[in-house]
């Protein structure tokens, strides 16, 4: 791995220390070679020459990222290197045109740091995930019509057939893509629609099986970069907050540091495609590591090219009522507008220590994905601030759900089958047929509602900590009536009181109620 | 780069892929060795493509292929396509769209090649539905656009356009990707980077023409 540096960054703005920077990566990673150049800024791919060919990822460090990035990505592509996996940090912006030099000096060192662990995480990308996009001039001439004009390539999730649980019946991604790019075949497999994604990533953290990847902004990598900007205890730079943005949020952030708007340099952004892929899950964690707070410095209503924002406030909303309801401060968790420079540099200016210590995490480990995730992040968070122990909100945007059965389950265990966590299972022993729940897996989809025949299932977005706590319980269970010729399993009794009650007087009722399917056969 | 040179080059990757996956034959190997030599030389402006890492490791063992004795193709082919023995990836279209029942797919094939003109060329020794003879299909598509761009008759390229589409998008598309993932199980043999190669450059190519072809369909709205 190779970590290539601006030398102009010495210079630029308050400047930067960089031989204490390549120092300090040098030292936390032996195997990184750090190399300094001037200037390559405003046109990086120059510099990726042969002299790049052999490794197999690249961190580079620049003033500002102006150059043209399809020909980076070309120049990389030539060397081996998957652009996707590219780490392009704007060390000027974020750093050496923001703070003082002391200050700067220690947050490049954390971005650089972050920007090293997703590259290490990075997983690679398969030639689904690359759409490529056409950039026209606008103008129709017939010159135009017959060249092909310059392509760059944005990334787009792609599908894990392996493990994604579409032919179960789940529909969790295909719900929440703003563009409706995603959905079932006829086969039953989730496919996307290359050509209507517009590659937000708001499905990506949502797939209860992360059978989602989704190159150059996986979880694995945001949580290895996340991970990285919090247990770093060698920089002296504190407190810290994660601020999450988007490529809009760049360009925000530079009319701060070009009008000497001053906010503290603890602020670390985290970029990603939109903010729609912020779970609540995403801006816990980071408060479970010890960020005194995290920000979403997000687009207008109006704006917002894939219509995330109400998402995203309902969202925060979640996280600060759930805070509240811990006995925590709300305003850990803040949005704000790109738009609005006053407001923003406002905003960002209170950064204090965080309200209680950071839980220890000796393994640096931010789990953002996988289906406990969000369970884990909510009890974690509970126990750091001493939460009541019946603490509960219930929210439109809970990404937490309590499922209830009502009277009248026949123990069929068709919400069990539609279940896309496994949180509703059914299960058969020598005696009885029991549907027990794990609140902890539950993310309060509803796919169960409409699978269950009886109408009798009920789901409620909420955060329970108590159910929470409480592992995995029974809902329903009944005994299983056994075939009186074979001995085989018949059904749930409940299940055959219901036939019987529909059947009425029906003179099929007496050997449906007694036999097997099979032994039926055989006596008919 | 002019549309007219993009479809030739396309014309040359499908017959390269085309070659490259029909049973091995040392004279059309030293040939398919001397050809990626040449490509080698002049990739620099390919790497703009998101399938040139694939394409350069096929071009490279291309290269390399020339020094391989045609025994070893042969084994290695007739172990991954010819006898399959658990079935893993035979190269026809009609085993992964409608296992058992080949026929159908063979007929919508035909019909389709029919409809551009074309017949399945007796050298290729191949059903319709074989993977050379489907990527062959598609390098003479390409072949009828570059004659169509080359007279600037957008129109008629645009009707390429749309056929290609059509025929990588309802059909090779749906069977090949899962057709190189086996093969790609072989490890890093000549076979696996070939449809390795070949699926990134499939892929590609769908989402590239979709891209030009909705740039026509909107210049002709407007």
């Amino acid at each position: 791995m190779i970590v290539l540096l601006c030398q102009e960054l010495e210079t630029l703005g308050h400047g930067l220390d960089l031989g204490a920077v390549a120092r300090w990566i040098e030292e936390r990673a032996p195997g990184v070679e750090v190399r300094r150049a001037r200037g390559p800024c405003r046109s990086p791919e120059r510099w990726l020459d042969g002299a790049f060919s052999g490794t197999d990822r690249l961190v580079l460090g620049l003033c500002a990222t102006t150059g043209q990035r399809h020909e980076l990505d070309a120049r990389a592509r030539k060397l081996g290197l998957d652009p996707f996996g590219l780490e392009v940090l704007n060390l000027g912006t974020s750093c050496a045109l923001a703070h003082p030099r002391p200050q700067a000096t220690e947050k490049a060192k954390l971005l650089l740091g972050a920007g090293l662990a997703r590259a290490e995480a990075y997983a690679g990308s398969r030639p689904e995930n690359a759409k490529p996009l056409l950039s026209w001039d606008g103008q129709v001439s017939r010159r135009s019509l017959l060249t092909l004009p310059p392509i760059r390539y944005e990334a787009v999730p792609s599908i894990q057939e392996e493990t994604c649980s579409a032919r179960a019946g789940c529909r969790i991604c295909a719900k929440a893509c703003p563009p409706r790019a995603l959905g079932p075949s006829d086969e039953g497999l989730m496919v996307l629609n290359k050509a209507q994604c517009t590659g937000c990533g708001a499905c990506v953290p949502l797939c209860p099986q992360a059978a989602i990847n989704f190159p150059g902004a996986s979880p694995s990598q945001v949580e290895a970069q996340i991970a990285a900007l919090l247990n770093s205890p060698s920089v002296a730079l504190h407190p810290r907050g994660i601020l999450f943005h988007c490529g809009k949020g760049v360009p925000a952030l530079e009319a701060l540091a070009r009008k000497g708007l001053s906010y503290p340099a603890g602020w670390l952004p985290v970029e990603l495609p939109c903010l729609g892929m912020v779970t609540p899950t995403w801006i816990l964690e980071p408060l479970n590591l010890g960020a005194a707070a995290v920000g979403l410095l997000a687009c207008p209503p109006t704006e917002c090219r894939f219509g995330q924002r109400q998402i995203l406030e309902g969202r925060a909303d979640y996280c600060r009522e759930l805070l509240r309801t811990m006995g925590g401060s709300p305003d850990a968790v803040r949005i704000l507008d790109i738009t609005d420079e006053a407001g923003l540099a406002r905003d960002l200016s209170s950064l204090r220590a965080p309200e209680v210590s950071a839980a220890p995490n000796p393994a640096g480990d931010v789990p953002l994905s996988g289906v406990r995730a969000t369970a884990q992040a909510v009890l974690a968070l509970a126990e750091r601030y001493e939460a009541p122990p019946d603490g509960s909100v219930a929210h439109p945007h809970s990404p937490l759900g309590v499922v209830e059965i009502r009277p009248g389950c026949t123990g069929c265990g068709a919400c069990a089958f539609a279940c896309p966590t496994r949180a509703l299972t059914l299960d058969r022993d020598e005696e009885a047929v029991s549907l027990s729940f794990d609140a902890g897996l539950c993310v309060g989809c509803g796919e169960c509602i409409p699978a269950c025949p009886e109408a009798v299932v009920r789901v409620e977005k909420v955060t329970d900590l108590q159910a929470l706590s409480r592992g995995r319980r029974t809902l329903f269970r009944d005994s299983e009536v056994r075939c009186e010729r074979c001995g085989a399993p018949v059904a749930p009794r409940a299940m055959l009181d219901r036939i019987s009650a529909i059947l009425g007087e029906d003179r099929a009722v007496p050997a449906i109620v007694k036999y097997c399917l099979t032994c039926r056969g055989t006596l008919v | 780069m002019r549309l007219v040179d993009l479809a030739r080059f396309r014309q040359a990757g499908y017959r390269l892929f085309s070659a490259a996956l029909l049973y091995p034959d040392e004279e059309r190997f030293k040939t398919l060795g001397a050809v990626a030599q040449e490509l080698e030389g002049r990739s620099r402006r390919l790497a703009e493509f998101a399938f040139f890492p694939q394409w350069s490791r096929f071009v490279r063992a291309l290269v390399t292929c020339r020094d391989v004795r045609a025994a070893d193709l042969e084994k290695s082919y007739v172990r991954l396509f010819v006898v399959s023995p658990d079935g893993r990836c035979p190269p026809y279209a009609s085993h992964y769209l409608a296992p058992g029942a080949p026929a159908q797919v063979m007929a919508e094939v035909e019909a389709e090649y029919a409809r551009a003109g074309f017949s399945v060329p007796p050298s290729l020794g191949e059903p319709p539905d074989h993977v050379a003879v489907e990527l062959e299909f598609m390098s003479l598509l390409c072949a009828e656009e570059a004659e169509a761009w080359n007279r600037r008759r957008l129109g008629a390229a645009v009707l390429r356009l749309d056929r290609e589409t059509s025929f990588l998008g309802h059909h090779l598309s749906r069977w090949f990707p899962e057709f190189s993932g086996q093969v790609a199980l072989d490890g890093g043999g000549f076979y696996a980077l070939a449809a390795d190669a070949a699926r990134a450059f499939v892929i590609h190519d769908l989402d590239l023409i979709s891209a030009l072809l909705g740039r026509y369909r909107e210049v002709a709205n407007t």
